[in-house]
């Protein structure tokens, strides 16, 4: 890893905004170049483009939002102004698109032939874009040479930026550039936006034991236009349990199949406000049950208070589990592609599923009688998160998370989960990853796991995954019979590949899970079957495409 | 309390060091790869979703269903 002088992240981050700001603007000269040409004889020098505007774009095979921008360039930039014979003064335009990458040239031509880039050099060391004080691509830059004069040479930078803003921001840089006359009448304003990226895509997901079925599948649409990114997702849950009750401790209790399901969507937008920040706001809600658990303890319940056999005890109600949230943050990409730092604050309404309490009152003929008490059943959360991504080496890539939640009636809970994700080769990749989880009085939680990912051609990918999980035990409720898990121990390993075909990617991986639970001695014996140690299977699968 | 400063301390030092690390566009090849972006895309994320219900310590967002509390009261 290799530092600059200046270590403090916002140090750093202040001067890289600071220097970034004027960029934009300042009519500079250009720096000469004299590159090669890519797959063909000759050099493309600057003094070439005299009396033009010429466009360059250095990309990468790798960079996947150059792909779309290199597109975008030829038929919005390069072609819309070859048909009208140059830009609204008359000047000639040409748009040059420079490649950076020096390995796998193949995969370069294959870019280049996807794009229909007709002019492309190399700057395979990347001295030009370094001149250009470029930290990510893909890399614009309008080179002005209208003012050009044999005897007085001058390029002058009208516009550089690194990442793509659409053909319309480039024509209306590149119409106000040259010596002719303007136009008397503004031309027609440019077809072309920012391009717009849609992502589609659906999975599915199944964990089962011998007495539980659970399964979670959704859709989710992403749409990114020019400086907007929103996205909606919906998902479905189902519950199916075969529900024991400890005979020893509720002698009432009968087994059950159950069957519950929960509906789910959130709404997600993220829209650019100025270069290094977003805005980021998002709505959610639910409707059903949020976890098995849940759905058994709830069931305890009914069966106690709601028994078909006897008279419907006072004070018991069907649950009814929903809630909403909302959502709001800041996302700061304080070095072009290679930094991101996010805040978010949220809030979660949620009405529970309660638990009840055996409770003596005198009734209406002064009579002791029994009735069930309710437990809290509405509950209100707020979180703060926030989030660092970086890319330390040319090899590793890193992100670390902090998760602070308050909870009604409960005490803060922090949560922190560090990735980082390791190139080992061309095709091997390590992501691994660990977290600790903390609330007072008595919950730690610690994880960590490891993913292997082996690339056997561009389109195909094996992976095999492993996990490691303990916990000390969820908080004891202060309800006489405690529904709280045990302290957990827990195991998962699995396999999967990937697979390209087209624009589709397709993802499958299974594997066991085992649980290891170690009940308290004297605690939590009524839920004895919920928290038993299980040998579970899990099974993804997604599809997505991008178009 | 002890633990929570000491993960918190790890955290923040962690970041300061991944705060300093600047990689040029050309040297980007291996790390611009999609499986090793953080990506909220299921084709390319190794999270569950059901394992935050079978082991509540993974869980870092929603609120009581993601909590360390079955039944609150």
């Amino acid at each position: 890893m290799r530092c600059t002088k200046f270590p403090a992240l916002w140090t750093q981050a202040v001067i890289l905004l600071l220097a970034a700001a004027p960029a934009s603007i300042a009519a500079e000269s250009a720096p000469p170049f004299d590159l090669p040409r890519h797959g063909a004889e000759g050099r493309m020098r600057l003094k070439d483009f005299a009396g033009q505007i010429v466009v360059l774009d250095f990309f990468a095979y790798w960079c996947a939002p150059c792909e779309r921008a290199s597109r975008e360039l030829e038929l919005g930039v390069q072609q819309y102004y070859a048909e009208r014979k140059g830009n609204a003064r008359g000047a000639p335009v040409c748009v040059l698109s420079v490649n950076i990458e020096k390995a796998l040239p193949e995969r370069t031509a294959a870019f280049v032939r996807r794009t229909g880039a007709s002019l492309v050099a190399d700057d395979l060391d990347g001295a030009l874009l370094k001149q250009f004080g470029a930290a990510g691509i893909p890399f614009l830059v309008v080179v002005d040479g209208t003012g050009w004069k044999p005897d007085a040479p001058r390029f002058t930078v009208a516009y550089r930026h690194s990442g793509f803003e659409g053909t319309a921001k480039l024509r209306a840089v590149i119409d106000g550039l040259g010596t002719g006359e303007a136009p008397s009448t503004p031309v027609a304003a440019p077809a072309g936006a920012a391009p717009a990226v849609n992502t589609a895509e659906a999975d599915t997901e199944f964990a089962w034991a011998s007495d539980l079925l659970l399964t979670d599948s959704g859709v989710r649409f992403n749409r990114k236009t020019g400086r907007t990114e929103w996205e909606a997702s919906v998902r479905y849950a189902s519950f199916r349990e075969d529900y024991r009750p400890n005979l020893n401790v509720d002698g009432l209790g009968y087994a059950e199949r159950l069957s519950e399901d929960r509906f789910s969507g959130i709404v997600n937008l993220r829209q650019r406000v100025a270069d290094p920040l977003e805005i980021l706001a998002s709505a959610s809600a639910y409707d059903g049950y949020p976890d098995y658990r849940r759905v058994w303890i709830a069931n305890r319940y009914r069966q106690k208070y709601a028994d078909p056999r006897f008279p419907r005890i006072q004070g018991y109600e069907e649950p009814d589990p929903k809630g909403y949230g909302a959502g709001a943050g800041l996302s700061w990409e304080y070095v072009p592609t290679t930094a991101i730092g996010e805040l978010r604050l949220g809030y979660l309404h949620e009405q529970t599923a309660p638990g009840y309490v055996d409770e003596l009152f005198t009734n209406s003929v002064g009579e002791i009688d029994a009735r069930a008490a309710r437990g809290r059943e509405q509950l209100d959360t707020w979180s703060v998160a926030f989030s660092s991504e970086n890319v330390l080496t040319p090899r590793l890539r890193a992100k670390n998370e902090f998760t602070f939640t308050k909870t009604t009636d409960r005490e803060l809970r922090f949560a922190y989960r560090g990735s980082i994700h390791v190139a080992l080769g061309e095709r091997w990749v390590a992501r691994g990853y660990g977290g600790v989880s903390t609330e007072a009085p008595q919950f730690d939680a610690h994880f960590f796991g490891l993913t292997l990912e082996y690339e056997v051609s561009p389109s195909l990918s094996f992976l095999v995954t492993g996990r490691y999980y303990k916990d000390t035990g969820e908080i004891e409720n202060s309800l006489p019979v405690t529904s709280a898990a045990p302290p957990l121990t827990s195991w998962d390993a699995g396999a999967g590949l990937r697979w390209t075909v087209g624009r589709s990617i397709f993802r499958l991986h299974a594997g066991p899970l085992w649980t290891d639970y170690h009940p308290r001695p004297g605690i939590g014996t009524e839920f004895i079957h919920l928290y038993a140690d299980r040998n579970w299977g899990l099974a993804q699968l997604a599809w997505g495409v991008q178009f | 309390m002890k633990s929570l400063c000491g993960i918190v301390a790890v955290g923040l030092l962690a970041l300061l060091v991944s705060g300093c690390a600047i990689v040029g566009p050309e040297e980007q090849r291996l790390v611009s790869k999609p499986n090793m972006q953080f990506s909220r895309a299921a084709v390319f994320s190794d999270s569950s979703k059901l394992m935050s219900q079978v082991q509540p310590g993974l869980a870092t967002t929603g609120g009581a269903q993601a909590s360390t509390c079955t039944l609150c009261r």
